[in-house]
Order: structure tokens, then sequence, then C-alpha cells
């Protein structure tokens, strides 16, 4: 990795590591002071770094210089004795003293304690996304902005609103109790799975983006996973989803432009993955919760199998009719015709299409289009028609095109 | 997921309305006609005389079309309230208070089942239940508005 890739790439793996470490030891009131030092640390070797060139072990120089501007920063604004003494976990008698802990355990540790701080749910759930992005994942509120496709002065009003919230409610930055575990895992599995989905499904064509995006969901699952109090069957089955769906990462989207599923080669699936996400969903059948995770990572392990089999979308409709049984959702209304329409015919489909009454939604007039496509190719262009005039995504407009045009011949 | 992925890359009250004034039935045909969601009963009920134990394939089999059905409903967003399974045995109290257990070769119908879906009225609940695997087997379907509290005053 050349010099110019280095610190942006140290920046996105190390600042948000300095930044839990540091918030877990300060506590939420100085959640700036901590995002400052972690700041001036980057800027530090940004300017050190051009004149004298890389140090041997970059990190462990970002780690001490991180360490020193604390300690510097303490002893500067007497800060220990007279704010943060109260409040800090670690009982040093002097800063000197104090241990600012950069282990990899200590890491860990307060990373988690940041997840299950971000996802208070006196926040709400696009500010907890957000805040997660910028604190836990490193990402600055334009990147944010870049993902969400909305604008970045919207980004930073939204998470300096969730600070001042979390300041105010005077939320703990600690480990998460049992009890705060079972209470709080859904919500933060509900923010993990939405990061992967805006990384995996954002119309944003900032590819290297959603791929960190996604990457980062999928870290901060693991570090769930490793955790012995948090690794419940419902996060192995996140995790299990996010191994499906990102081993076709490569195979969807090629030079910026979306592959169909049914048109996709199936050599560039990441086998790993695939393997990875069996494993995952293996652990996640131990006990018997059953979670909407579960059934969508069902429904995905049944997607790495790229032939059409009775089997497959037999399979794969019933693990539909259990999802929306549990929980309602448009798309997985739309997702579960098709399957129906796989597994017991085109015109049993239409009949169920015809009664979802998602008149608003365009994937609801490409699902017809689908549909009607070799029964009735005037209606099915009539269809095609209609979708295209509900989107307003370039990526949906150009294969809706391809649709009526292949419908022509 | 938020993004199709074929096609894109990218409450169980019962009122006997006999028993009901004439004022409430009133407002029962006005909120039927304004409308608005309402929530209805639908028992399934079959005879299970004379029936032999399954086998697995059959079971399976069997299973299929409720699954179907059930998913069709949940795919409009009707089902009113989350599914609930109950046991196939159970007990019937008789009116001389002797308990018969299940299954029940006695009795000539029993409960196979029931749900709570929305629906605007009953022509609408109707439907739906036309759909219901338990008519293939020779049961029937019985429906039934759920009246609101706040329509009882």
């Amino acid at each position: 990795m050349d010099e110019k890739e280095l610190l942006p790439h140290l920046f996105r793996t190390e600042y948000r590591k300095l930044v839990s470490v540091l918030c877990y030891l300060f506590g939420i009131e100085h959640i700036e002071i901590a995002e400052d030092i972690v700041s001036d640390t980057f800027l530090s070797a940004s300017e050190s770094w051009s004149i004298k060139g890389t140090p041997d072990n970059p990190t462990a120089w970002l780690y001490t210089v991180a360490k020193n501007k604390t300690k510097n920063h303490l002893k500067r604004h007497n800060l220990f004795e007279q704010k943060l003494s109260p409040d800090l976990k670690y009982t040093a008698e002097k800063f000197e003293e104090l241990e600012i802990d950069l282990s990899a355990k200590n890491i860990n540790d307060s990373q988690l304690a940041m997840i299950f701080t971000v996802c208070n749910p006196c926040i709400s759930n696009e500010a907890q996304i957000s805040l997660a992005l910028n604190l836990l994942c490193g990402f600055s509120a334009q990147e944010i902005a870049d993902a969400f496709l909305t604008n970045k002065e919207l980004v930073y009003k939204r998470i300096q609103r969730a600070k001042e919230k979390l300041k105010e409610d005077k939320v703990q930055i600690e480990q998460p109790k049992l009890a705060a575990i079972n209470a709080r895992l859904d919500t933060v599995l509900t923010t993990l799975y939405l990061l992967f989905s805006e990384g995996y499904y954002s119309t944003s064509h900032h590819t290297v983006l959603r791929r960190d995006l996604c990457a980062e969901a999928m870290r901060l699952t693991y570090l769930l996973v490793e955790n012995q109090y948090t690794n419940k069957p419902s996060v192995n089955a996140l995790l299990s989803l996010m191994c499906f769906h990102s081993s076709r990462f490569d195979a969807r989207l090629q030079n910026g432009v979306m592959i169909l599923y049914d048109d996709q080669d199936e050599r560039l699936w990441n086998v790993e993955l695939i393997e990875k996400g069996i494993y995952y969903l293996n652990q996640a059948s131990q006990g018997r919760q059953l979670t909407k995770f579960h059934l969508e990572a069902g429904i995905a392990y049944w997607h790495t199998h790229k032939e059409d089999t009775k089997e497959k979308w037999e399979n794969i409709l019933q693990l539909y009719n259990h999802l929306l049984i549990l929980e309602y959702s448009p798309i997985a209304a739309l997702n579960r015709t098709y399957a129906l329409a796989k597994s017991n015919g085109k015109e049993e489909a239409i009949k169920e299409a015809e009664k979802l009454n998602l008149i608003d939604n365009p994937f609801y007039y490409s699902l017809l289009g689908n549909l009607y496509t070799g029964l009735d190719n005037r209606k099915a262009s009539a269809f095609y028609r209609t979708a295209l005039t509900h989107t307003r995504s370039d990526a949906e407009q150009v294969i809706l095109k391809k649709f009526i045009e292949q419908l022509l011949h | 997921m938020s993004s199709s992925r074929y096609l894109f890359p990218v409450k169980m009250i019962q009122i006997n309305l006999a028993s009901c004034t004439g004022d409430l039935e009133k407002k029962i045909i006005v909120r039927l006609k304004e409308k608005v969601m309402n929530e209805f009963l639908l028992i399934f009920r079959r005879s299970f005389a004379g029936d032999e134990t399954p086998s697995p394939e059959q079971l399976q089999a069997s299973i299929k079309p409720w699954q179907d059905w059930l998913g069709n409903i949940a795919a409009q967003d009707k089902l009113a309230r989350p599914l609930q399974r109950w046991d196939a045995k159970g007990k019937v109290v008789t009116s001389n208070k002797t308990v018969i257990n299940g299954p029940y070769a006695e009795i000539k119908e029993s409960i196979g089942g029931l749900i709570i879906v929305k629906a605007q009225d009953y022509e609408e609940a109707v439907e739906i239940a036309k759909g219901c695997p338990v008519l293939q087997m020779g049961g029937n379907v019985e429906v039934r508005l759920a009246v609101p509290a706040d329509y009882q005053g």
C-alpha cells in the first residue's frame, strides 16, 4: 500500500478504535474531546510522515501519539482533577498514571460498549445509523450523506442532535449488562442490518463506499459473535445473511452496472463467504428462537443455488410465507409473489399479485410486467411502462427499458 | 432488505349481534359503510371423525396449502394478529359436565383453527375465507366481525 492510501486506510480502521477507547474512558459527556484528540493525532501523522517518512509501525505510532495527546490534554485543561475523575472507570491516582489501554481486548470491549450506547432507544433510528457510521466506522458527514443520498448539513445536524441527546440523558458507556443485551440486542441488530442494507442496496454510485459500508456492518456484527454474552442465535443469523449477500457483491455489479440475479455469472460468487454463511446459519440454528434474520438468511442461502429447482423455490416460498406472517413489508410481499410464480405457477401468482395493491410502488408494476411476460406481452409491456413512470432511479429505468425492448422481439 | 431482489438490483372479540341493541347494529353498519379496516374472526371447523393418522408425506402435503393461504393473507398485510397455534386434542365439557378428551368422535365438528384478519367489510372477509384449505376437506369457515370496544356505548 503506498503512502497516499495508507493514511486514509488507517483512518478507516484506527479512528473508530481510538475514539471508542477514549469515549469509554471519558464517558459520553466528553465525546467531542475524544474526537478532537483522535483527529489531531491523524493531523500530526500526516504532517510528520510527509516530512520524516512513514514509521515502521504506523499503527503503534498512532496509538502512542494518541496516548500522549490525551495525557497532555488532560494536564493542560486540568480536566482530570475537575471533571473527569469522578467518571473515570480507571482508578489512577494522577493522570501520569492514567492507563490508556489500547490492547485488542479493550478496543473490542470499548467498541461493543459503544454499539450499545449508540443504539440507545432515546435517539431515532436514522440518528443511530448516522452516529454508528460516524463514531464506530469513522465515516465523515459527507460520506454518510453520499450513502443516504442526502445532504451533509442534514447528516451533521442529525449527528450533533443525537450526541446532545445522549449527553442530556446521561447515557453511560459501559459493557452491556445481561438484561440490557436482551432488551437492546434487537435495536442493535436492526441498526447493523440497516447499515448493511444501505451499503448493499444503496442507489449511490459510490461503489467503494458501499463496499466499505457492508464490510463495516459485518465487522461490527462479528464483534457481537465474538463476545460470549452477545453471541446469540439471532446475531449469527444476521452475520450469515450478510455473508450470503456479500458473496454476490462482485457478480451483481460490473463496471458500475447492476447485474440482475438471473444474469449473474455464478463463478463470480465468493465461495468462501458462502461457506461462512452456512457456518453461521448452523450456529444460528442452536436454540429455539426463530427471528426474521433466520428466515432472511434461509432465503439468502437458497439463492446461493443458481439452478432453478422445485425444491429451491418451494423452500424460498415457505420462508417468505413465514417472514410475512412474522412481519409484513411491501418488498417481502413482492418477492414472495415472485417465488409463488416460480413455485405454484404464474396464473396463481398474478391472481395474488393483483391483490397486493401496492399502487405507489414501482416494483409492483415491474413484478406484474414480469409475471405477464410470455402470457400477455402487451399487458407486460404496459406494466413495465407504468413502472417506468414511477421510478426516479437511472439504473432502474435502464433495466425497465431493456425489458420493454425485449418484449418487442 | 430494501430492494426487490429479482426484478431490480437494486383480537379475539366475540359479541353476539342478536343480544346487541339496535343502536349498536346501526353503528356497525355505518362503520362497514365507512370502509375503515375492520377485524374479522375466521374460524375453521371440520369433522375429524374417521380420520386416520396421516403419513409424514401426507402431513407435509397438507401443510403447504395452509402455509400458502396464510402467506397470501400476510402478503396483503391483512393478518390482524400474530398467528397462534392450538393443540389439536383439547377437551370438551358437555351440558352434564362430562369431560370429553379430543379428538372428538362424539361431537360432529371441531375447531381446526382460527385467525383474525383485517378487511373492509364482510364481502372482503368472505373472499379471504373462500381460499381457506379447510373447504377442500369438507369443512367450513365462520366469519365474524369484531365489534370494537368504542362501539359498545
